[in-house]
Order: C-alpha cells, then sequence, then structure tokens
C-alpha cells in the first residue's frame, strides 16, 4: 500500500505495523525530513514509506504521538507535558528519540 | 429591608455570611415568621386544652431528639426568637467575622445546631451526624459509631454502617477510576523553568523521556546502549533529586566511559568510589561534587587503578587529608591536566607546593572557596608555566596584590580564563597586572572586587586595546559597586567584537543609558545580568533585546513592568529573569 496523497507518509515498524502520519507533523525529526526529501531521491522520498526495521510498533507509535503533540503545541508558552509517554517504554523511546533527533 | 427585597438585583456590599445565607436560602425575616407562627399556634393549643399560657416545658419537643436544652415552644415570642434562632445573631456578628470562610462557618453552625436550635435547622437539612457520634445505617438500620470514614447512604441521605460501607467500596471499585486529568502547569513550575535555565514550550521527545527516565530511575536495571550525553543529562537530574545512590550508581559505571561527573556524591559510600575503578578502569576524566565520603585510602587507590586519569575534581571532599593529597599528587600527578579542590579546609603550604612540583603539565586549576588558602599558598603557583585556566575564587585567607602580581607576572602569558571572585582585597595593582601580563584571557571574573575603582578598569582595557588582547567573551563585573558608565564603555570598547556574557550585577552607579550603550556595541552579547542595576528599566531591556540579548537577569529592577517587549530583533523572545511578580 502506498498513500497517493503526499501530504502523508507511511511509517512502519520493524514488527510490520503502519503509521500513516501528516508529514508535516513528521518533520519534526531532521532524519525523516531528509529521508523524505526529493532532492535525496531516496528510496523513502519515491515509495513515501519509511521502514525502520529496529523500532517496535508500541515504540513507534508514542513517536507519532509526539510529532503530533508537537505540532499541537508548538510556539505555545505553556503546553501541558505528554501522558502519552509510559515509563516501560521510556529508556526505548530514548534511543529512538536520540536517533530520530527529535 | 428594602435592600434584601430588591427585584432590581442591585445590592449593597455585605458580608462573607450573608452571601453564604443567601445561596442557602435562609433569610431571618422567614425565620422570625414562622417562629411567630409557631408560637400563636402554640398558644391557641394550649388556650384549648384549657390551662394557662405558663405550662412551658410541657410541652414535648417537636423533634424530640435534642435532649440538652428541650426547646420550650410556648417561651418563644417575636423578641426571643429572633435572639435565639442563630441566624440573625450570627448575622450581626458576622460583620466582624467576615473574613472567615464559609466552610469554617458552615462547621460553626453544625455544631451550633448540635447545640440548641435543632428544629430550626432540621427544616433545611438532615443533620449529618459528627464522627464518634451514634447513628443508624441508611441501608441496614444498624446503630453504629460514625466515622470520617463513614459514605454518604444512597440519594446522599444518612451514612452508612462499616458493613455496608465496604460493599458499596467495593461496587465503586469495579467503575473505571476516573480518567487523571493532566497536571496543569502551575505559575510556579514555569517560574521554576525559568530560573533552571530550561526552554518553556514544548520539548523534544528525548527530553521528556529523559525526565521520566530519572523519575523512575529506581526501576531501572541498565540504561543500556544509550549516548553518553544523555546518560549525562539522567545522572544531572536524578543528582538535583537527591537520588544519586549506591543502587543508582551502578547504572552510570558501564566500563567503555571515559568521562564520569557525579553532581551529588552525598550517598556515595566510601565502597561505591572504590568500585568506581573496578568497573571503569580506563576513565580519563572524573569528577565529585559533595565527596563527603572520599576519605585518603580511596584517593591513594584512584593513585593506583586509574592509570589514564588526567582530569580529576573533588568539591567537598572534606575528609581527605593533606599527607593523602601530597602523595596522590607525587603518584599521578604528571598526568594530571585538570585538577580542582574545593570547599575543604585541609589544606597547606606543602600541599600546594607539592601540587606544583609534581603536575608540571596542569592546564586547568581551581582552589576555590579554600579556608586556608592565603597569599603564601598563591605564591607557589608562579611555578605553573603552562595554566591556561586558574580559579582561585572565595579564598578563605587573605590575598593581596603583593601576591597576586608576580604570580599573574610569572604565569599570566598563557591564561585564557581567570576568576579571582571575592577576594575583595584585591585592587588597582591587580588589574594593572591583568593588563600587562594576561594579553589572551577570554574569561574574566572580578566578582566582588569592591576595591576596584572605574579608573582601574579603564587602565586594565587601554592596557589590552594597546597590547592586542583580542577581546574578551566573558566578564563578570558583579558587584564591582564603584563601576561607571565610563568603565563600561572602556570595556565594550575593547571587547565589542567578541563579549557574550556580562555580569554587571549590583553595579548601582550604572545608567540605563551605559547599558543601551553596551547593547548597541556588543553585536555578540547573549547573556546579561543587570540585577540590582537600579537604573535598569523597560527602555533599556528593550533595547538590549533588540540587540539579540538571549537572557537578561533583572533581580531587583523595579522599573522593570510587565509591559515591557522582550521579542527579540531577529525573532523569538528573550527570557528575562526576576521580573517582580511576573513568570515569563
Amino acid at each position: 500500500m502506498s498513500v497517493e496523497d503526499q501530504s502523508s507518509v507511511i511509517l512502519e515498524s520493524g514488527d510490520g505495523f503502519q503509521f500513516i502520519v501528516r508529514k508535516s507533523a513528521a518533520s519534526k525529526s531532521p532524519a525523516i525530513r531528509s529521508m523524505l526529501d526529493k532532492k535525496n531521491a531516496f528510496v523513502e522520498a519515491v515509495e513515501n514509506k519509511i521502514v525502520f526495521k529496529n523500532i517496535t510498533a508500541p515504540v513507534l507509535e508514542k513517536v507519532c504521538q509526539y510529532f503530533y503533540y508537537y505540532e499541537k503545541h508548538k510556539g505555545q508558552e505553556v503546553c501541558p507535558d505528554p501522558d502519552f509517554i509510559t515509563p516501560e517504554l521510556a529508556l526505548e523511546l530514548l534511543c529512538v528519540a536520540d536517533f530520530l533527533d527529535c | 429591608m428594602s435592600r434584601r427585597a430588591g427585584g432590581s438585583g442591585i445590592r449593597g456590599p455585605n458580608s462573607a455570611l450573608t452571601d453564604f445565607l443567601r445561596e442557602r436560602g435562609i433569610s431571618a425575616a422567614d425565620i422570625a415568621r414562622r417562629a411567630r407562627e409557631r408560637a400563636a399556634l402554640a398558644a391557641s393549643e394550649a388556650e384549648a386544652a384549657g390551662e394557662g399560657a405558663s405550662a412551658s416545658g410541657a410541652t414535648p419537643d417537636p423533634i424530640g431528639s435534642s435532649g440538652a436544652t428541650p426547646t420550650s415552644s410556648a417561651a418563644v415570642t417575636p423578641a426571643e426568637s429572633s435572639n435565639s434562632t442563630p441566624v440573625p445573631e450570627s448575622s450581626t456578628a458576622g460583620a466582624a467575622r467576615g473574613r472567615r470562610s464559609t466552610t469554617a462557618l458552615a462547621a460553626k453552625k453544625r455544631k451550633k445546631r448540635n447545640d440548641d436550635d435543632e428544629e430550626e435547622w432540621t427544616m433545611y437539612s438532615a443533620p449529618i451526624p459528627n464522627p464518634g457520634q451514634i447513628s443508624h445505617c441508611a441501608e441496614c438500620g444498624d446503630r453504629f459509631t460514625v466515622t470520617t470514614y463513614s459514605k454518604a447512604g444512597p440519594n446522599g441521605e444518612g451514612l452508612l454502617c462499616a458493613k455496608c460501607g465496604k460493599k458499596v467500596g467495593a461496587k465503586d471499585k469495579d467503575k473505571p477510576a476516573p480518567k487523571k486529568r493532566a497536571a496543569k502547569r502551575t505559575k510556579r513550575d514555569l517560574t521554576r523553568t525559568l530560573l533552571d535555565g530550561a526552554q518553556t514550550g514544548a520539548g523534544t521527545l528525548k527530553s521528556y523521556c529523559i525526565k521520566l527516565v530519572a523519575k523512575f530511575i529506581d526501576h531501572v536495571d541498565e540504561l543500556g546502549d544509550i549516548s553518553t550525553h544523555d546518560m549525562d543529562q539522567i545522572c544531572q537530574i536524578i543528582s538535583r533529586n537527591r537520588s544519586l545512590n549506591s543502587s543508582t550508581l551502578k547504572l552510570f559505571l558501564t566500563p567503555q566511559t571515559t568521562k564520569l561527573c557525579l553532581y551529588d556524591c552525598a550517598k556515595v559510600t566510601e565502597q561505591d568510589l572504590m568500585e568506581i575503578p573496578r568497573l571503569i578502569p580506563g576513565l580519563k576524566h572524573l569528577d565529585l561534587t559533595h565527596a563527603g565520603f572520599m576519605t585518603d585510602s580511596v584517593l591513594s587507590y584512584y593513585a593506583e587503578k586509574f592509570p589514564n586519569l588526567t582530569s580529576l575534581h573533588m568539591r567537598g571532599a572534606f575528609l581527605v587529608s593533606r599527607d593523602a593529597l601530597i602523595s596522590f599528587f607525587q603518584h599521578a600527578g604528571s598526568r594530571l591536566t585538570s585538577f580542582t579542590l574545593s570547599s575543604t579546609a585541609r589544606t597547606s603550604e606543602a600541599v600546594i607546593g607539592t601540587l606544583v612540583k609534581h603536575c608540571p603539565t596542569l592546564e586547568h586549576l581551581t582552589l576555590s572557596n579554600l579556608q586556608r588558602f592565603d597569599n603564601a599558598h598563591l605564591s607557589h603557583l608562579s611555578g605553573l608555566r603552562h595554566l591556561k585556566s586558574l580559579d582561585i575564587s572565595y579564598a578563605g585567607g587573605e590575598i593581596t596584590d603583593e601576591a597576586l602580581v608576580p604570580v599573574l607576572q610569572a604565569i599570566g602569558g598563557e591564561l585564557r580564563s581567570l576568576s579571582l571572585a571575592g577576594n575583595y582585597m584585591l585592587g588597582a595593582d591587580t588589574a594593572n597586572a591583568i593588563g600587562n601580563h594576561c594579553p589572551i584571557l577570554r574569561e574574566l571574573n572580578l566578582e566582588q572586587l569592591e576595591e576596584l575603582e572605574d579608573k582601574d578598569i579603564i587602565t586594565l582595557f587601554s592596557k589590552w586595546a594597546r597590547n592586542g588582547n583580542s577581546g574578551l567573551v566573558d566578564i563578570n563585573l558583579s558587584r564591582v559597586t564603584e563601576l561607571t558608565d565610563e568603565g563600561l564603555a572602556a570595556v565594550v570598547m575593547h571587547s565589542k567584537g567578541s563579549l557574550e556574557r556580562l555580569g554587571v550585577n549590583s553595579c548601582e552607579k550604572l545608567t540605563a543609558e551605559g547599558l543601551k550603550k553596551v547593547a548597541v556595541g556588543c553585536g555578540k552579547l547573549k547573556e546579561v545580568d543587570t540585577g540590582f542595576v537600579r537604573a535598569v528599566g523597560d527602555e533599556a531591556v528593550e533595547v538590549l533585546a533588540g540587540a539579540g540579548v538571549k537572557r537578561l537577569g533583572v533581580w531587583g529592577c523595579g522599573r522593570v513592568t510587565e509591559a515591557v517587549d522582550t521579542r527579540l530583533g531577529e525573532g523569538g523572545k528573550m527570557v528575562v529573569v526576576g521580573r517582580e511578580g511576573v513568570v515569563a
């Protein structure tokens, strides 16, 4: 499946779950942004789909949630801390956040 | 009366009590009217029974439960009733006690109700028994003693005994717990964030994860494959939470680490400190703050077991003796390029002498807050020819120009950073020597050198302008109280191209004009502390923001108001710390 709509991108986890995310939100991560950059002509940019072999679905879901959280609260001076990050996933998520640089 | 009856909705000022009573629909007039009616009724009944109106006490209590003072219905005349009912009485008293909270009032009324005016109150609501009283269960009807934990009965009437209460509680538990509302960020939280110098607004996913990991650090078995930078961030947060202890310390002792900073070792024991070289034999940089458990044996063990240690920093290691320090320098001194000893009284000339003799390659040296550090100690430092940064702030002994000038003469040529903060006896000669002998200095801290005069600062910077110092990045002139606009102008004249951080806290002779010139002159300025410079007002702040200053301290600047416009020239907002009553 590929997304016809160019405003979204599919993020696929290592265990095969797909998340369709708005590009504007996913671009929070410089890593994803450069993967989707047409100038770089990566497969990811052509297929509009990124597969993260090392990221599991629960973690990738949190990442997607964060993208939307950030898009919603960007530029606000006061915003609530995100409530979707659970302590069990925090360490794994930290590694992923480090990789995605977000 | 006209006020109360007013259908116009216009009311004059009234007390909290009056408000409370109106809210409950209680009116003194109604109560008085009902009392009159009852009295009339009782009188007619008494007449019908053929007895005199003096049969007081014979009439049974209408409620029949308040044993303490049975109300004599026959004796209640309109005038008396207005005295005995709680409402009118308290409403006159209420003016005096208007400030009391309504809950306190409610509690008080409840008490009163139990005392004497039960009948009046039962008209409005069923009495709620106080803890300790005996009541009947609303469900099963059994007698039980009321506690604070007694649950309200079905439909909110009466209370339940412990047995029935448990059943209801079990039912409640089956229901899903109400979803927790996202913690609201209070003004206080925001202030705290601001004082930490943290960014407001949405943070990075990484920062949130780090915060969460730090919060649940006790449940973490292994930090795993995270970057050294993230590990250090976690360590900083848990040190601040004071949760760095024997068990959490283990998480940071990974064999590949080369740099370890423990920001709060107050709970890190001697054994834990001994553990570090066993787990990380290749450590190069070790930084221990609040190292109260550091002992002689630990230090000698370090000298032996850290073959690659080039940088050791110990703050608050007050148990380490002079002899241990001396033998450490003798064994490991030749490797050291960076050393800090701070907040201890156990130093001597011999210690400093050995340090200088055995650490010839030392580049960064901090000897701050040493109770016994004085001129005699200081003069030894002339031997450290490669020193790039020197910090001898807040020495406990006497530090004067006579001792410092020769040292600067000897080692000033290589110095990039110099901190003399808190050595208040230093004056003009020191400023001269800095100007003459430190041509490549980039950071200078002269905080609390109150002997320094304006002309000394001018001389210093004009000297530098002549001998080719390329400009300071960081200068702290806080509490150099004689500093005026002219002195500051000399600083700007010399360092306008490089200055990034400026501290002029408590330089009360500065004016807003002088600071505006700084803002206009120094293009790279990022951080300024103008605390307690009373002349600083909104205009000066706005000029600084326009010049691109990212962070400004304005503690005690009473003229800075909420209205100040802190938008930065190139977009974004300046962080203004310390405005009275303003958060961000």
